[in-house]
């Protein structure tokens, strides 16, 4: 569904460098990172805002840049900005939103409006951010994409909201042939939603795993600098010295015996992954 | 594109609605007072006016980044601003000559006082254009001044040195009229080509 190959895009004192990663259909892969590691540029660089520096996307089995207006429709996005003006409301969206897409579902629109209290001749700069957020969501799944890309859609959302969107999410997955590519830093949404997850630090991907495999591959021990001179760099995720000693989150086949380690989660690899292997 | 357009013609209508309403209001006073030019300024910078805002808006709300990720692609984000203008400018220039000829009821007149303020609007726009989509609505407000000022000065300057007689150039009008429409083309022309080349080099 999705195919990115060695992406790069380069700035001044910061490099996307050479992202690839893989979105089969019926699948939602989440992407995190902390601020600033390049999820926001890499989704720009997918859908074409930025001009990448090297490296292929292919949606739909196609490059990306060769797809036809028709083809496009096929992708919904939510970015982390409400991109409508603050003098619209919903009803010059649904206007404007007819004109732009073949495949546009006014009643489908109209309904999740009414459903979500999103009052039609309200102007946007009145809404709240969590009521602008589901507007842009709306606008994404009305004209019935089959590849729907998020960038931080559920932040600003009440976790009854998040829940109820978590759900269409899944829903539109069931259809064979859908896919998701999820950005967020609310790690507990992608944990209940995603297949895959890819973590992303300082522009480089630090892994692309499954979530089960992020379950149980991984684990934490703590240990002394004895200890940690006999593990292998190659096995480990990220190492964190404190007062009391070192903790190392690695690959739980690695772990020294006889060592007591402890389950990492999602979270706690992400924190471990961004830090490095280096003390 | 017809897409951008609609959303520019939605965005503009609090703006396009006052807009009328100076506009009326000098158009009445052009009644009052006999001047038949007295709104044809405003008839002439509020196209350009409204074609800023809308730059502004989508600056603010980072629409191009939405825009660019749907059905349109950046010839029509370019395409779209061009359209919009030209229509606005269209709207001025036909309001313009109604406002002309209520006072001084000639025709010909009326248009070609009417079409020359046009043909200023199309050369802020081909100017205002290329130069927003480069720096943005808000960097190029200074610009926008200095192309206001420059050439009217510039005009001022070589019509009081005496270096060109104007009054014996305007006498060859139908030549005039024709070099001024091919020129204007030509300068709408590049202008367009050049805001397509600024914006497909830009991240958005």
């Amino acid at each position: 569904m999705l195919v990115c190959e060695n992406v790069r895009k380069e700035f001044t004192g910061f490099t996307l460098d050479n992202i690839s990663i893989n979105i089969p259909e019926g699948s939602i892969m989440g992407l995190i990172g902390e601020n600033g590691a390049g999820k926001s540029t890499l989704i720009s660089c997918i859908l074409g805002s930025m001009i990448k520096t090297s490296g292929t996307v292919k949606i739909f089995n196609k490059n990306s840049e060769t797809l036809t207006r028709l083809e496009k429709e096929d992708i919904g996005v939510v970015l982390s900005d409400f991109a409508f003006n603050g003098l619209l409301n919903c009803k010059d969206i649904n206007t404007i939103m007819k004109a732009m897409y073949t495949k546009w579902d006014e009643t489908y629109y109209m309904n999740f409006c009414n459903e979500h209290n999103l009052t039609m001749n309200k102007k946007i700069k009145d809404f709240s951010k969590g009521m602008q957020m589901k507007l842009s969501i709306i606008v994404a799944l009305a004209h019935h994409p089959k590849l729907l890309i998020l960038d931080e859609a559920t932040s600003g959302l009440d976790p009854v909201a998040r829940d109820e969107l978590l759900d269409i999410f899944f829903d539109f997955v069931k259809e064979g042939d859908h896919s998701i590519l999820i950005s967020s830093h609310i790690l507990s949404d992608l944990e209940k939603i995603c297949d895959t997850i890819t973590f992303i630090s300082k522009g480089k991907v630090k892994f692309s795993e499954t979530k089960d495999d992020l379950e149980y591959k991984y684990c934490i021990i703590k240990c002394d600098e004895t200890v940690f001179s006999t593990i292998d760099k190659k096995d480990m995720i990220g190492v964190r010295k404190n007062p009391y000693g070192i903790e190392v989150c690695m690959l739980r086949k690695a772990c020294p015996e006889g060592m007591k380690s402890d389950n990492a989660s999602m979270e706690d690899i992400m924190v471990f992954a961004s830090k490095g292997v280096n003390l | 594109m017809k897409a951008a357009i609609i959303k520019d013609f939605l965005s503009c209508r609090l703006y396009l609605r006052t807009y009328a309403i100076f506009a009326l209001v000098f158009m009445g006073l052009g009644f009052i007072s006999a001047n038949p030019f007295y709104a044809s300024g405003i008839f002439m910078i509020l196209p350009v006016m409204c074609l800023v805002s809308t730059f502004a808006l989508d600056e603010t709300s980072k629409w191009e980044r939405l825009a660019l990720c749907s059905s349109l692609n950046r010839k029509d984000l370019v395409s779209s601003k061009y359209i919009f203008g030209s229509i606005l400018i269209f709207i001025g220039i036909l309001l313009n000559f109604i406002s002309i000829l209520l006072v001084n009821k000639d025709f010909i007149d009326a248009l070609i006082t009417s079409s020359t303020f046009g043909f200023i609007s199309i050369f802020y726009l081909c100017f205002m254009a290329p130069l927003m989509f480069k720096f943005g609505a808000e960097k190029s407000r200074i610009y926008m001044m200095l192309i206001l000022v420059i050439p009217a000065g510039l005009i001022l300057g070589i019509s009081s040195l005496g270096f060109i007689d104007f009054n014996a150039i305007v006498t060859h009008v139908g030549l005039l009229t024709a070099i001024v429409v091919v020129l204007f083309i030509v300068l709408l022309i590049g202008s367009y080509f050049l805001s397509i080349k600024i914006v497909s080099k830009k991240d958005y």
